[in-house]
């Protein structure tokens, strides 16, 4: 079971991989390792549903995989929130901000997960994976706002975090702003990302910034990037991000024909039809 | 573009009501009362019994039981103790009508227990007496505390207050009831008692009513400290006067639990010592003859005194009190009690293990340092279900917010948002009163809310009740301001405040007035007013509070004027009781005259000085018949100009004298009228305290802002926040610049008093000179200031050329030095002001930008102060001064710009005039190395800045350059410079030369290691060093090297979190996942109430960290002598 936190190597039987320790570097071994990648199809921005394995082309560092398996079905979810706390949110934009993470965790499912961690020139970890997500709620309730922003540092950490549970990732990112204190750098969270098993979702508000960064977090990892022009817009954009997210497939294959180490790029189509898919960039595997 | 504002001033990064970079190397103490369960107070003295002051956590420990536990939180508590020395008794002695909690964070708590049941009447008045000595001289003006009767017929007398006169009141009503001694009782009683011993009966009849009273009066303790329990987070003392009791252990016990549960310290003071009743030693002789059957002997009185005291002695051993017993000197106690009130340390721990409810755990503190003794309480009971004493909340008026209920709630008033208030009660039937209340919110205190830059946008929300001394809420009402709309109304809002005038209808009483407010985030406060309301009804003869009003007054917005008051007095009743001397004052109140006989009634109104001297009086008579129809109320009201009132503290005294009988009623009030506006900076800081109008501080005319500045320049004290600081504090920016013209016109003056004026140069704006903007009589009056000055240095009419010369130069160095300071003062002194938001007709050229959070938030007027103070020292008198004033004072504005993010480019200046000055060349570059950071990149690529102007921020390579060049240029004057090595090698880092930057950080790291026992300076510079090292080496491909670097940094800040992020980064690139994964957990700061510090986040400001001293050094380099 080791490596199943780590992106592209989990076993076929992800959905088991309860209590997975990474304690060794991830190793490729054929027999049993799968690449699964997460992808978003859609028709004019409508999601399309109904696919299966024989539907998709995969192709890594352009050799085509067969593709072993796909699930749409529900799995259990598990929300990180990594939300700015910074000054520039404090105010009427943090309450707006803490309903709209009211209004996520309400839509979750019962066996959903959330966890919650805020960034202002500090990192912390609000409340840990729980699926006790009325505690979730309070906690958000309890952040106010001060400082800096560190959204690099941020990032990179609740991605860390994200990893290594069971059922689906998912990982949402607010700021406000740019980052003014990380230790990070863009390049360092960005590489981060592409070891990552999570999808990567941005929120960010339309403003003088270009949130460069979040853009590329999100193409990376296979998310997306909204802005909102308020941050009364908030509840909204978290539900789609949700929405879209649970119309996502599990695509899964064994690769072959393909160096083991380093960045292998991923494309991923549907066979014969004018799609939009939208999956990660690519993956790191081990040396 | 020209001129000292040609650059791009960057500003503002840290505001009040914002972060700032925390004070290096140590965080302000935190003491969240939510983490523990366990508070305990620590006196800790040397061996001169004085208190020992900056111990930390690492100081103490704390164990329970024997077993050591982590003490989770910690704080000095250090209250400033005041000299009650004539000055402050006369200050105190002044009536005062208006309540505001502008101090008031910082004070004592007291309760007064006085034991009815066990105080020997005659010694009542002895008891007074000391209390009131307490009162009067030992609390000082912020503390507060409250009286109870403990085991007599009436418990709880008050509420907190720090009314004096309100306590001494209390006090007076003070009796003793206590029997004689048992032994002396039974000694009296021996027959009868032969005669219950025949029957079979207990003799001592008595026992029983003195176990009775000492019941009583425990059960009046525990309910007191229960009463203080809800009030966690300082120390809180129970002066107990008692004679002792005879009492059970459980029941001394249940006082020292509830007590120690409640961190409240017991003080058991004997009055016996005081002399004058049986049992001082003065009366020991017995009343009947001995008789040992019932053992009543020559000893028995002692005994009984001894254990009586035995119960005192226990409740304030085990308290961390003191028992005063046999002693005369209660002043020394008093002392002591106020020594141990004011400095202490308070320790937090949550107990590792619980023991069933209501179980005493034994608690030892011991202190690490020798020599030291620590004095605490020694234990505490675990409450039982019952024990758990939440007072119910104060009911408060429907939609009062959980904030302010709880502000409300609270026994004392809090600072924080500044009010102030004042309250009259005026007849309304026989059994009511009208009582009108007068709020104010200064302007500042909005101007510093949640948004700084915005007052007001938050609104308002204000609750008040009426509390009666039993602690039932008789009104209340609630009162809530939206967010300012226009900037307009922002602009007044954050000048002027709020005030609000209402009425409350109560019946006749004592009262605590409550006000709370809030005003955004963290922005609340609150100000108790403690209000008597005469029985009108029983007095034939009264008058009501005095409402005063004043011609500035309507200046105030007032969005809730209550129509009664309103119909009364036109303007609204203020409660500012300082006034400028050109003001003209209304005075209100009414007088109610039911005396039968007919009658004249004079009413008098006396203004009298501090030395007692009557300046003013108007008498209003009136014949009781023209009384009749009103019911015997008349309604009187004064116009009083101040013009002509020389300025200085007043007692105004309304009085009413009938011309039957003797009888007088009167009520009084204190005010102080202000200097005029030359003058008037010199003495606003001696001001007293209370709220204030805004002043207008801004003079009429260029010649009169001059002499105003001159006059300030001689009244300011430096490094003080005083009136002449604050009044050139409140100049607009315009005023300055025309400031700094006319200075340069009146410094050519001074040496050449005859010099023709016709065309003037203004050193902030550089171009041709223009026409003089001064009239004729002006410039007589600029010429004879001049020679005033030149004057005061010994230039006189009769002075000889070369004399005059030499006084016309000291008076130049003079005005450059002082002026200097003052604007530095004036700068760096003051919180944050309101913005000056950049107006038509503002030149674009002195323009800043404020950001927050990296993004812009506002351009603004630059204030100006560092500009003037530039001007003086640099510009018009460099010559005059030297060098030295000149550097010291670039380096204090350098160092303060810097940490404070206020970046002016003042350092490019000093790098010009100072080349080879090692720390002069440092600021330039660190200034630079700011510029180049992500930060600054940012911001300024989206800057957005009015037309015609630009900033002069480059790129960032560019910047990064100039910092290089900088800081090699400071290396090589001063190669020891650890902190310029490190700079050099991060900016070497950032611009790609990795090598070079390993080669310098690794010479800093070296040179660092090598300190026998370095500072908390160095300390700090090698956890920087060694985190860019680590950067360095991981962008060279070294993760090994970069691991170890990283390593060093977390050793150097164990609980820094960045470090580990590093470490995480580190470990990831390596695949090793498990380790990347476990420093990110340890990164991640577990709990919003952890406070953690890391040197990284201060990186772009702690090159400023020493600003204080450079400050400091400033001021004693331009110090001038008389």
């Amino acid at each position: 079971m080791k490596g199943a936190r780590t992106l592209g190597l989990a076993l076929l039987t992800w959905a088991n991989a309860v209590g997975a320790t990474a304690q060794a570097p991830p190793t490729f071994s054929a027999s049993v390792e799968a690449i699964r990648v997460d992808v978003l199809v859609t028709d004019h921005d409508r999601p399309v549903p109904g696919l299966g394995a024989d539907d998709f082309e995969v192709r890594d560092n352009g050799v085509l995989q067969e593709v072993a398996f796909v699930r749409a079905e529900k799995l259990p979810l598990n929300l990180i929130l990594a939300l700015d706390a910074s000054a520039s949110v404090a105010g009427e934009p943090l309450d707006r901000l803490r309903s709209a993470g009211r209004a996520l965790l309400a839509r979750l499912q019962r066996d959903d997960h959330a966890a919650l961690v805020t960034f202002s020139h500090e990192v912390t970890l609000r409340q840990a994976l729980t699926g006790d997500l009325e505690r979730v709620g309070r906690t958000l309730d309890e952040v106010g706002a001060r400082g800096e922003t560190a959204v690099i540092d941020g990032s990179y950490a609740a991605m860390m975090l994200a990893e290594g549970n069971v059922g689906r990732d998912l990982l949402i990112v607010f700021s406000d702003g740019v980052d003014t204190a990380s230790w990070l750098t863009e390049a360092q969270a960005l590489e981060a990302a592409r070891r990552a098993d999570v999808v990567v979702y941005g929120v960010s508000v339309r403003g003088q910034d270009r949130p460069d960064f979040l853009k590329e977090l999100t193409r990376v990892t296979g998310g997306s990037l909204l802005e909102v022009d308020s941050t009364r817009d908030l509840g909204p954009a978290f539900l789609r991000v949700l929405d879209e997210f649970r119309q996502r497939y599990l695509v899964s294959y064994s690769p072959q024909g393909v160096a083991r180490g380093g960045w292998h790029e991923l494309k991923v189509a549907v066979k014969g039809r004018r799609l939009s898919v939208k999956a990660r960039a690519g993956y790191v595997a081990g040396p | 573009m020209a001129g000292l504002a040609a650059s791009l001033l960057l500003g503002g990064g840290a505001r009040a009501g914002e972060p700032r970079p925390a004070p290096l190397p140590v965080p302000a103490a935190v003491f969240p009362a939510e983490a523990i369960s366990v508070e305990i107070d620590a006196l800790v003295t040397d061996a001169a019994g004085q208190p020992v002051r900056g111990l930390t956590r690492q100081d103490f420990e704390v164990f329970e039981e024997g077993v050591r536990q982590e003490i989770a939180a910690f704080a000095e508590v250090a209250v400033p103790i005041d000299a009650t020395g004539p000055g402050s008794a006369r200050a105190a002695a002044r009536p005062r009508d208006v309540a505001t909690n502008e101090t008031g964070g910082e004070r004592r708590v007291y309760v007064i227990v006085l034991d009815e049941a066990h105080i020997d009447p005659r010694r009542s008045t002895a008891v007074r007496q000391s209390v009131g000595e307490f009162i009067e001289r030992h609390m000082g003006p912020a503390d507060v505390a409250a009286v109870v009767f403990a085991g007599g017929r009436d418990r709880a007398a008050e509420l907190f207050t720090a009314d004096k006169r309100r306590l001494a009141a209390s006090v007076g009503r003070f009796a003793g009831r206590a029997g004689p001694p048992p032994a002396l009782e039974r000694a009296r009683t021996i027959d009868h008692q032969r005669e219950l011993l025949r029957y079979g009966v207990n003799p001592d009849t008595s026992a029983l009513a003195r176990s009775h009273d000492a019941r009583a009066s425990l059960a009046t303790l525990v309910t007191v400290a229960r009463w203080l329990q809800g009030m966690p987070g300082r120390r809180k003392a129970i002066l107990f006067f008692s004679e002792g009791l005879e009492a059970a252990t459980f029941d001394v016990r249940n006082v020292v639990g509830t007590a120690a549960r409640g961190n409240v310290a017991i003080y058991a003071l004997d009055p016996r010592g005081l002399g004058g009743g049986p049992g001082s030693g003065s009366d020991m002789e017995m009343a009947a003859p001995l008789d040992r059957e019932f053992g009543i002997d020559a000893q028995s009185l002692e005994r009984d005194r001894r254990r009586a005291q035995t119960s005192l002695r226990v409740l304030a051993d085990e308290t961390g009190g003191a028992a005063v017993l046999d002693t005369n000197d209660l002043a020394g106690a008093f002392e002591r009690i106020v020594r141990a009130s004011s400095h202490y340390y308070l320790l937090g721990y949550k107990p590792m293990e619980f023991l069933p409810d209501g179980a005493f755990r034994r608690v030892e503190v011991r202190v690490r340092r020798p020599g030291l003794s620590v004095a605490a309480r020694k234990g505490y009971a675990r409450p039982r279900g019952g024990d758990r004493d939440a007072t119910p909340e104060l009911a408060a008026a429907a939609g009062t917010s959980a904030e302010l209920r709880e502000l409300l709630h609270r026994p004392w008033a809090e600072p924080g948002l500044t009010l102030g208030v004042t309250a009259a009660a005026f007849k309304v039937t026989n059994e009511k009163a009208t009582v009108a209340l007068v709020i104010h919110v200064p302007g500042p205190a909005l101007a510093t809310s949640g948004h700084g830059e915005n007052p007001g946008a938050d609104g308002l929300e204000l609750s008040l009740v009426a509390v009666d001394a039993a602690g039932r809420v008789h009104a209340g009402e609630r009162m809530v301001v939206g967010p300012a709309g226009s900037a307009e109304a922002r602009e007044v809002m954050g000048r002027q405040g709020f005030r609000f005038v209402r009425r409350l209808e109560l019946p006749p009483g004592a009262y605590q007035l409550r006000v709370a407010a809030r005003a955004g985030p963290g922005r609340r406060g609150s100000v108790f007013y403690d209000l008597e309301v005469p029985r009108y009804a029983e007095a034939p003869l009264a008058i009501s509070g005095v409402l005063l009003t004043s011609r500035a007054a309507p200046r105030t917005p007032t969005p809730s004027f209550d129509a009664v008051v309103k119909a009364l007095l036109e303007s609204p009743p203020t409660v500012a009781r300082t006034f400028a001397p050109d003001d003209i004052l209304t005075v209100y109140a009414e007088v109610y005259d039911t005396l039968e006989s007919a009658h004249d009634l004079a009413v008098t109104t006396r203004l009298t000085n501090e030395a007692g001297r009557e300046i003013l009086q108007a008498t209003d008579r009136r014949a009781s018949t023209n009384l009749q129809a009103t019911g015997g109320g008349l309604r009187y009201k004064l116009d009083l100009p101040l013009a002509g009132v020389p300025p200085g503290a007043y007692v105004l005294r309304v009085e009413a004298r009938p011309t039957v009988g003797t009888e007088t009623v009167a009520r009084e009030l204190s005010f102080d009228v202000l200097p005029n506006v030359a003058e008037r900076a010199a003495d606003v800081a001696g001001a007293p305290a209370g709220a204030s109008e805004p002043l207008n501080l801004r003079p009429a005319s260029r010649i009169d802002r001059l002499t105003a500045w001159l006059a300030a320049l001689e009244g300011h004290v430096p490094g003080v926040p005083d009136g002449p600081a604050r009044m050139v504090r409140s100049w607009p920016p315009a005023d300055l610049r025309e400031l700094a013209a006319d200075v340069t016109v009146f410094q050519k003056l001074l040496s050449d008093p005859k010099r023709a004026l016709g065309w003037v140069f203004d050193p902030a704006r550089p171009g041709p000179p223009r026409r003089s903007p001064y009239a004729e009589a002006e410039e007589e009056r600029l010429r004879t200031m001049a020679g005033q000055a030149a004057a005061r240095c010994g230039g006189g009419l009769a002075a000889s050329r070369p004399a005059l010369q030499a006084a016309a130069e000291c008076a130049r160095v003079r005005i450059a030095r002082r002026g200097a300071v003052l604007h530095t003062d004036a700068a760096v002194l003051f919180e944050e002001d309101a913005v000056r938001p950049q107006a038509r007709g503002d030149d674009a050229d002195r323009v800043q930008v404020r950001f927050r959070d990296g993004q812009q938030n506002l351009t603004e007027q630059v204030a100006g102060h560092w500009e003037l103070a530039q001007v003086l020292l640099d510009g018009l008198f460099a010559e005059a001064l030297g060098d030295e004033a000149v550097r010291l004072w670039y380096l204090a504005a350098a160092a303060y710009g810097q940490y404070h993010e206020r970046h002016t480019r003042l350092e490019d200046r000093a790098a010009q005039l100072f080349p080879s000055d090692p720390q002069v060349l440092f600021f330039a570059g660190t200034l630079h190395e700011t510029f180049a950071s992500p930060r600054i990149q940012r911001l300024v690529r989206s800057l957005r800045l009015p037309a015609g102007t630009v900033h002069a921020v480059g790129s960032e390579r560019s910047e990064l350059r100039k910092a290089e060049e900088l800081f090699r240029r400071a290396l090589r004057l001063q190669p020891e410079s650890a902190e310029a090595r490190l700079r050099l090698g991060r900016v070497l880092h950032r611009l790609g030369a990795y090598e070079a930057a390993v080669r310098e950080l690794r010479q800093v790291s070296r040179a660092l290691s090598s300190c026998p026992t370095p500072s908390d300076d160095e300390h700090l510079l090698a956890y920087y060093a060694a985190m860019f090292l680590g950067a360095a080496e991981e962008a060279l491909g070294r993760p090994a090297e970069a691991r170890a670097a990283y390593a060093q940094a977390a050793a150097e800040r164990p609980h820094a979190p960045t470090p580990q992020l590093a470490l995480s980064r580190v470990a990831l690139s390596g695949h090793d996942r498990a380790a990347a994964l476990a420093a990110v957990r340890e990164a991640l700061s577990p709990s919003p109430e952890v406070e953690r510090e890391d040197p990284w986040w201060h990186y772009h400001v702690v090159q400023g960290r020493e600003f204080p001293a450079a400050l400091e050094a400033l001021r004693r380099s331009l110090e001038v002598g008389p």
